[in-house]
Protein backbone atom coordinates (compact mmCIF):
# COMPACT_ATOMS: atom_id res chain seq x y z
CA UNK A 1 0.00 0.00 0.00
CA UNK A 2 1.20 3.37 -0.89
CA UNK A 3 1.86 5.75 2.16
CA UNK A 4 -0.42 9.50 1.56
CA UNK A 5 2.02 12.18 1.81
CA UNK A 6 1.33 13.64 5.59
CA UNK A 7 1.26 17.06 4.18
CA UNK A 8 -1.59 16.03 1.77
CA UNK A 9 -3.41 14.45 4.92
CA UNK A 10 -3.17 17.66 6.91
CA UNK A 11 -4.20 19.26 4.07
CA UNK A 12 -7.60 17.43 3.25
CA UNK A 13 -8.08 17.88 6.93
CA UNK A 14 -7.69 21.90 7.33
CA UNK A 15 -9.77 22.19 3.85
CA UNK A 16 -12.75 19.93 5.24
CA UNK A 17 -12.43 21.86 8.60
CA UNK A 18 -13.12 25.17 6.71
CA UNK A 19 -15.71 23.86 4.67
CA UNK A 20 -17.39 23.22 7.71
CA UNK A 21 -16.76 26.30 9.04
CA UNK A 22 -17.47 28.65 6.32
CA UNK A 23 -20.79 26.59 5.47
CA UNK A 24 -22.32 27.23 8.82
CA UNK A 25 -21.28 30.02 9.26
CA UNK A 26 -24.15 32.82 10.22
CA UNK A 27 -24.69 35.52 7.78
CA UNK A 28 -23.58 39.10 8.20
CA UNK A 29 -26.45 41.24 9.32
CA UNK A 30 -24.46 44.24 10.61
CA UNK A 31 -26.20 47.19 8.39
CA UNK A 32 -26.63 50.72 8.36
CA UNK A 33 -29.71 52.60 10.23
CA UNK A 34 -30.86 56.37 9.02
CA UNK A 35 -33.94 57.95 10.38
CA UNK A 36 -35.44 61.03 11.91
CA UNK A 37 -36.91 62.45 15.08
CA UNK A 38 -39.66 65.05 14.46
CA UNK A 39 -40.74 67.50 17.05
CA UNK A 40 -42.82 70.82 17.23
CA UNK A 41 -41.17 74.13 16.53
CA UNK A 42 -43.04 76.75 18.74
CA UNK A 43 -44.22 78.37 15.21
CA UNK A 44 -46.64 75.33 15.15
CA UNK A 45 -44.67 73.75 12.41
CA UNK A 46 -42.49 70.44 12.68
CA UNK A 47 -38.70 70.21 12.29
CA UNK A 48 -36.41 66.82 12.24
CA UNK A 49 -33.49 65.64 13.87
CA UNK A 50 -31.69 63.57 11.87
CA UNK A 51 -29.14 60.72 12.63
CA UNK A 52 -26.96 57.95 10.85
CA UNK A 53 -25.57 54.86 13.02
CA UNK A 54 -23.12 52.43 10.54
CA UNK A 55 -22.27 49.46 12.07
CA UNK A 56 -20.71 47.64 8.75
CA UNK A 57 -17.78 49.52 7.20
CA UNK A 58 -17.89 47.55 4.23
CA UNK A 59 -21.85 48.39 3.53
CA UNK A 60 -20.90 52.17 4.16
CA UNK A 61 -17.99 51.96 1.96
CA UNK A 62 -20.66 51.12 -0.83
CA UNK A 63 -23.77 52.89 -0.06
CA UNK A 64 -23.91 56.50 1.57
CA UNK A 65 -27.40 58.38 3.01
CA UNK A 66 -27.61 61.46 1.80
CA UNK A 67 -31.06 62.72 2.60
CA UNK A 68 -33.93 62.42 5.24
CA UNK A 69 -37.11 64.21 4.27
CA UNK A 70 -40.56 63.87 6.29
CA UNK A 71 -44.08 65.22 5.02
CA UNK A 72 -47.53 65.01 6.96
CA UNK A 73 -50.19 63.68 5.21
CA UNK A 74 -53.68 63.45 7.22
CA UNK A 75 -51.68 63.41 10.37
CA UNK A 76 -49.68 60.32 9.15
CA UNK A 77 -45.95 60.52 8.96
CA UNK A 78 -44.57 59.95 5.07
CA UNK A 79 -40.52 59.51 5.52
CA UNK A 80 -38.14 59.32 2.85
CA UNK A 81 -34.46 58.50 2.92
CA UNK A 82 -32.43 58.84 -0.32
CA UNK A 83 -28.85 56.63 -0.35
CA UNK A 84 -26.43 57.05 -3.18
CA UNK A 85 -24.25 54.40 -4.33
CA UNK A 86 -20.44 55.11 -4.10
CA UNK A 87 -19.15 52.33 -6.31
CA UNK A 88 -19.91 51.56 -10.55
CA UNK A 89 -21.31 48.32 -9.87
CA UNK A 90 -24.94 46.92 -8.92
CA UNK A 91 -25.33 46.94 -5.13
CA UNK A 92 -28.16 44.70 -3.62
CA UNK A 93 -29.31 45.33 -0.09
CA UNK A 94 -32.49 44.92 1.74
CA UNK A 95 -34.36 48.11 3.90
CA UNK A 96 -36.86 48.41 6.35
CA UNK A 97 -38.69 50.68 8.11
CA UNK A 98 -39.37 51.26 12.00
CA UNK A 99 -41.98 53.82 13.28
CA UNK A 100 -41.93 55.06 17.07
CA UNK A 101 -44.13 57.26 18.62
CA UNK A 102 -43.16 60.76 20.63
CA UNK A 103 -42.28 58.36 24.02
CA UNK A 104 -39.95 56.58 21.68
CA UNK A 105 -42.17 53.31 22.01
CA UNK A 106 -42.52 51.43 18.91
CA UNK A 107 -44.99 50.94 16.73
CA UNK A 108 -46.71 48.23 14.91
CA UNK A 109 -43.29 46.24 15.71
CA UNK A 110 -42.15 43.96 12.93
CA UNK A 111 -44.79 44.51 10.93
CA UNK A 112 -42.73 45.91 8.18
CA UNK A 113 -40.98 43.62 5.62
CA UNK A 114 -37.19 43.56 4.96
CA UNK A 115 -37.67 44.58 1.10
CA UNK A 116 -35.02 43.75 -1.41
CA UNK A 117 -33.36 46.56 -3.42
CA UNK A 118 -31.13 47.14 -6.36
CA UNK A 119 -28.99 50.83 -6.91
CA UNK A 120 -27.10 50.52 -9.78
CA UNK A 121 -24.06 52.47 -10.14
CA UNK A 122 -23.93 55.63 -8.58
CA UNK A 123 -27.17 55.89 -8.59
CA UNK A 124 -29.27 57.99 -6.09
CA UNK A 125 -32.66 55.97 -4.82
CA UNK A 126 -35.55 57.51 -2.25
CA UNK A 127 -36.65 54.79 -0.19
CA UNK A 128 -40.26 55.91 1.28
CA UNK A 129 -42.40 54.63 3.47
CA UNK A 130 -45.72 55.78 5.50
CA UNK A 131 -45.97 55.69 8.76
CA UNK A 132 -48.57 52.97 10.42
CA UNK A 133 -50.90 55.60 12.22
CA UNK A 134 -50.91 58.83 13.19
CA UNK A 135 -48.87 58.72 16.44
CA UNK A 136 -45.61 57.55 14.78
CA UNK A 137 -43.08 60.95 15.81
CA UNK A 138 -39.76 58.62 14.56
CA UNK A 139 -38.73 56.59 11.81
CA UNK A 140 -35.66 54.62 11.20
CA UNK A 141 -34.37 53.17 8.06
CA UNK A 142 -32.29 50.00 8.60
CA UNK A 143 -30.04 48.75 6.14
CA UNK A 144 -28.20 45.87 5.65
CA UNK A 145 -26.69 43.65 2.62
CA UNK A 146 -28.65 40.80 1.01
CA UNK B 1 4.95 6.91 13.68
CA UNK B 2 3.32 6.01 11.09
CA UNK B 3 1.41 9.03 8.80
CA UNK B 4 -1.36 6.66 8.41
CA UNK B 5 -2.31 6.21 11.73
CA UNK B 6 -2.59 9.91 12.74
CA UNK B 7 -4.02 11.29 9.47
CA UNK B 8 -7.23 8.88 9.39
CA UNK B 9 -8.79 9.54 12.79
CA UNK B 10 -8.12 13.67 12.15
CA UNK B 11 -10.46 13.06 8.51
CA UNK B 12 -12.72 11.15 10.73
CA UNK B 13 -13.20 13.90 12.97
CA UNK B 14 -13.43 16.61 10.36
CA UNK B 15 -16.12 14.69 9.09
CA UNK B 16 -17.66 14.60 12.12
CA UNK B 17 -17.73 17.84 12.84
CA UNK B 18 -19.02 18.91 9.04
CA UNK B 19 -21.96 16.42 9.96
CA UNK B 20 -22.77 17.35 13.42
CA UNK B 21 -22.12 20.94 12.77
CA UNK B 22 -24.49 20.97 9.66
CA UNK B 23 -27.17 18.53 10.64
CA UNK B 24 -30.62 19.36 10.00
CA UNK B 25 -32.38 21.59 12.51
CA UNK B 26 -35.06 23.54 13.21
CA UNK B 27 -35.03 27.11 14.12
CA UNK B 28 -36.96 30.57 14.42
CA UNK B 29 -36.87 32.69 12.05
CA UNK B 30 -37.47 36.64 11.00
CA UNK B 31 -40.67 36.66 9.55
CA UNK B 32 -40.51 39.96 7.76
CA UNK B 33 -36.84 38.73 6.23
CA UNK B 34 -36.60 38.36 2.77
CA UNK B 35 -37.03 35.02 1.13
CA UNK B 36 -36.27 34.60 -2.37
CA UNK B 37 -35.81 30.62 -2.24
CA UNK B 38 -37.69 30.52 -5.53
CA UNK B 39 -39.32 32.80 -8.53
CA UNK B 40 -42.97 31.26 -6.75
CA UNK B 41 -45.24 34.02 -4.93
CA UNK B 42 -43.54 34.24 -1.45
CA UNK B 43 -44.47 35.93 1.89
CA UNK B 44 -41.52 38.67 1.00
CA UNK B 45 -43.86 39.35 -1.88
CA UNK B 46 -47.29 39.33 -0.02
CA UNK B 47 -45.52 41.49 2.91
CA UNK B 48 -44.44 43.85 0.40
CA UNK B 49 -47.81 44.33 -2.20
CA UNK B 50 -49.23 44.89 0.77
CA UNK B 51 -47.02 47.59 2.29
CA UNK B 52 -46.85 49.29 -0.83
CA UNK B 53 -50.93 49.33 -1.38
CA UNK B 54 -51.42 50.53 1.78
CA UNK B 55 -48.96 53.53 1.90
CA UNK B 56 -50.23 54.80 -1.50
CA UNK B 57 -53.74 54.86 -0.46
CA UNK B 58 -53.15 56.63 2.83
CA UNK B 59 -51.49 59.41 1.01
CA UNK B 60 -52.89 59.59 -2.01
CA UNK B 61 -54.65 63.53 -1.98
CA UNK B 62 -58.04 62.90 -2.66
CA UNK B 63 -58.59 60.26 -0.27
CA UNK B 64 -56.66 62.15 2.86
CA UNK B 65 -58.87 64.85 1.93
CA UNK B 66 -62.00 61.85 2.18
CA UNK B 67 -60.57 60.82 5.47
CA UNK B 68 -59.58 63.98 7.12
CA UNK B 69 -62.57 64.11 9.19
CA UNK B 70 -64.15 60.68 8.91
CA UNK B 71 -63.74 57.64 8.63
CA UNK B 72 -65.02 55.95 5.17
CA UNK B 73 -67.08 53.01 5.35
CA UNK B 74 -65.13 49.89 3.08
CA UNK B 75 -66.03 46.69 1.60
CA UNK B 76 -63.51 44.24 0.23
CA UNK B 77 -63.36 41.95 -2.16
CA UNK B 78 -60.88 38.99 -2.51
CA UNK B 79 -58.05 39.95 -4.93
CA UNK B 80 -58.45 37.90 -8.37
CA UNK B 81 -55.68 35.52 -8.70
CA UNK B 82 -54.95 35.44 -12.44
CA UNK B 83 -51.07 34.18 -12.34
CA UNK B 84 -50.63 29.85 -12.84
CA UNK B 85 -49.98 29.63 -9.39
CA UNK B 86 -52.14 28.82 -6.82
CA UNK B 87 -51.71 31.53 -4.00
CA UNK B 88 -54.04 32.14 -1.23
CA UNK B 89 -55.39 35.56 -2.53
CA UNK B 90 -57.69 36.21 1.02
CA UNK B 91 -53.85 36.11 2.53
CA UNK B 92 -53.25 38.86 0.67
CA UNK B 93 -56.56 40.38 0.85
CA UNK B 94 -56.34 40.45 4.68
CA UNK B 95 -53.04 41.86 5.05
CA UNK B 96 -53.66 44.71 2.98
CA UNK B 97 -57.16 45.19 5.36
CA UNK B 98 -55.27 44.31 8.31
CA UNK B 99 -53.14 47.98 7.52
CA UNK B 100 -55.79 50.52 6.39
CA UNK B 101 -57.88 49.41 9.66
CA UNK B 102 -54.63 50.09 11.61
CA UNK B 103 -54.04 53.30 10.41
CA UNK B 104 -57.16 54.78 11.95
CA UNK B 105 -58.37 56.06 8.51
CA UNK B 106 -61.11 53.77 7.60
CA UNK B 107 -63.87 51.31 9.17
CA UNK B 108 -64.86 48.10 7.30
CA UNK B 109 -67.34 45.68 6.03
CA UNK B 110 -66.84 41.86 6.57
CA UNK B 111 -69.18 39.88 4.56
CA UNK B 112 -67.36 36.59 5.27
CA UNK B 113 -68.92 36.41 8.82
CA UNK B 114 -72.21 37.74 7.58
CA UNK B 115 -73.97 33.62 8.42
CA UNK B 116 -73.11 33.42 11.75
CA UNK B 117 -73.93 37.15 12.33
CA UNK B 118 -77.64 36.37 11.10
CA UNK B 119 -77.43 33.24 12.98
CA UNK B 120 -76.77 35.26 16.18
CA UNK B 121 -79.69 38.24 15.48
CA UNK B 122 -81.86 35.58 14.67
CA UNK B 123 -80.92 34.07 18.23
CA UNK B 124 -81.24 37.41 20.10
CA UNK B 125 -85.15 38.10 18.24
CA UNK B 126 -86.25 34.61 18.41
CA UNK B 127 -84.94 32.45 21.45
CA UNK B 128 -86.42 34.73 24.22
CA UNK B 129 -83.40 34.22 26.13
CA UNK B 130 -82.23 37.93 25.57
CA UNK B 131 -83.16 40.94 26.80
CA UNK B 132 -85.45 42.57 24.08
CA UNK B 133 -84.16 46.39 25.38
CA UNK B 134 -80.32 44.96 24.39
CA UNK B 135 -81.56 42.72 21.50
CA UNK B 136 -79.74 43.80 17.66
CA UNK B 137 -82.19 44.21 15.34
CA UNK B 138 -82.04 43.67 11.78
CA UNK B 139 -81.36 46.64 9.46
CA UNK B 140 -79.07 48.44 11.63
CA UNK B 141 -76.01 47.80 9.85
CA UNK B 142 -74.09 50.83 8.02
CA UNK B 143 -73.38 50.16 4.17
CA UNK B 144 -70.41 50.48 2.85
CA UNK B 145 -69.67 53.62 0.82
CA UNK B 146 -66.43 52.36 -0.98
CA UNK B 147 -65.28 48.71 -2.92
CA UNK B 148 -61.57 47.45 -2.32
CA UNK B 149 -60.70 45.54 -5.74
CA UNK B 150 -57.52 43.92 -7.09
CA UNK B 151 -55.94 41.98 -9.01
CA UNK B 152 -53.01 40.12 -9.50
CA UNK B 153 -51.05 38.91 -12.98
CA UNK B 154 -47.71 37.41 -13.63
CA UNK B 155 -45.91 36.93 -17.36
CA UNK B 156 -43.39 34.39 -17.08
CA UNK B 157 -40.46 34.01 -19.93
CA UNK B 158 -37.98 31.72 -20.16
CA UNK B 159 -35.16 31.62 -22.32
CA UNK B 160 -32.12 29.02 -21.63
CA UNK B 161 -31.30 28.59 -18.31
CA UNK B 162 -32.75 31.94 -17.42
CA UNK B 163 -36.71 32.50 -15.86
CA UNK B 164 -37.68 35.54 -15.70
CA UNK B 165 -41.20 36.00 -13.81
CA UNK B 166 -42.69 39.47 -13.88
CA UNK B 167 -46.11 40.35 -11.14
CA UNK B 168 -48.17 43.03 -10.84
CA UNK B 169 -50.79 43.59 -8.57
CA UNK B 170 -53.43 46.23 -9.35
CA UNK B 171 -55.82 47.69 -6.77
CA UNK B 172 -59.01 49.77 -7.44
CA UNK B 173 -61.28 51.74 -4.66
CA UNK B 174 -64.51 52.10 -6.04
CA UNK B 175 -67.55 54.56 -4.76
CA UNK B 176 -70.49 52.74 -4.64
CA UNK B 177 -72.85 55.13 -4.86
CA UNK B 178 -71.10 57.19 -8.35
CA UNK B 179 -69.61 53.91 -9.33
CA UNK B 180 -66.38 56.59 -9.89
CA UNK B 181 -62.87 54.79 -9.05
CA UNK B 182 -61.91 56.94 -6.46
CA UNK B 183 -58.10 55.78 -6.30
CA UNK B 184 -56.22 52.32 -8.19
CA UNK B 185 -52.20 51.97 -8.05
CA UNK B 186 -50.15 49.17 -9.71
CA UNK B 187 -47.09 47.20 -7.91
CA UNK B 188 -44.56 45.43 -9.77
CA UNK B 189 -42.10 42.62 -8.58
CA UNK B 190 -39.55 40.95 -10.93
CA UNK B 191 -37.48 37.97 -10.22
CA UNK B 192 -35.03 36.07 -12.05
CA UNK B 193 -33.64 32.61 -11.11
CA UNK B 194 -30.34 32.11 -13.40
CA UNK B 195 -29.80 28.17 -12.95
CA UNK B 196 -26.24 27.33 -12.55
CA UNK B 197 -24.47 25.29 -15.86
CA UNK B 198 -23.79 22.72 -13.38
CA UNK B 199 -26.84 21.81 -11.63
CA UNK B 200 -27.85 18.65 -9.32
Amino acid sequence: MKIVPRKLWILATAGLALAAAAGCRAPQTAGMEAGGTISATPEGDTQMTKFVVINNQKLARGLQVVDARHTFANDILHASITIVAKGSRDLQFQYKFAWFNANGMEVEADRYPWTPVVVHGFESKTLQAVAPNPSVREFRLKIRPL
Amino acid sequence: MNVNALAAPLAAGALLALATGCQSTVQYGDPTAVQSLSYTFSSTDLQMYAASMVDSLLTFPPIVEETKSRRPVILVSTIKNKTTQHIDMEALTDTVRTKLLRSGKFRFIDRTTDDAAIQEVRTQLESGLVDPATAVRFGQQIGAEYLLTGNFAQITQEAGRTKDVYYKLTMNLKNLRTGILEWSDEKEIRKIREKPVVNW
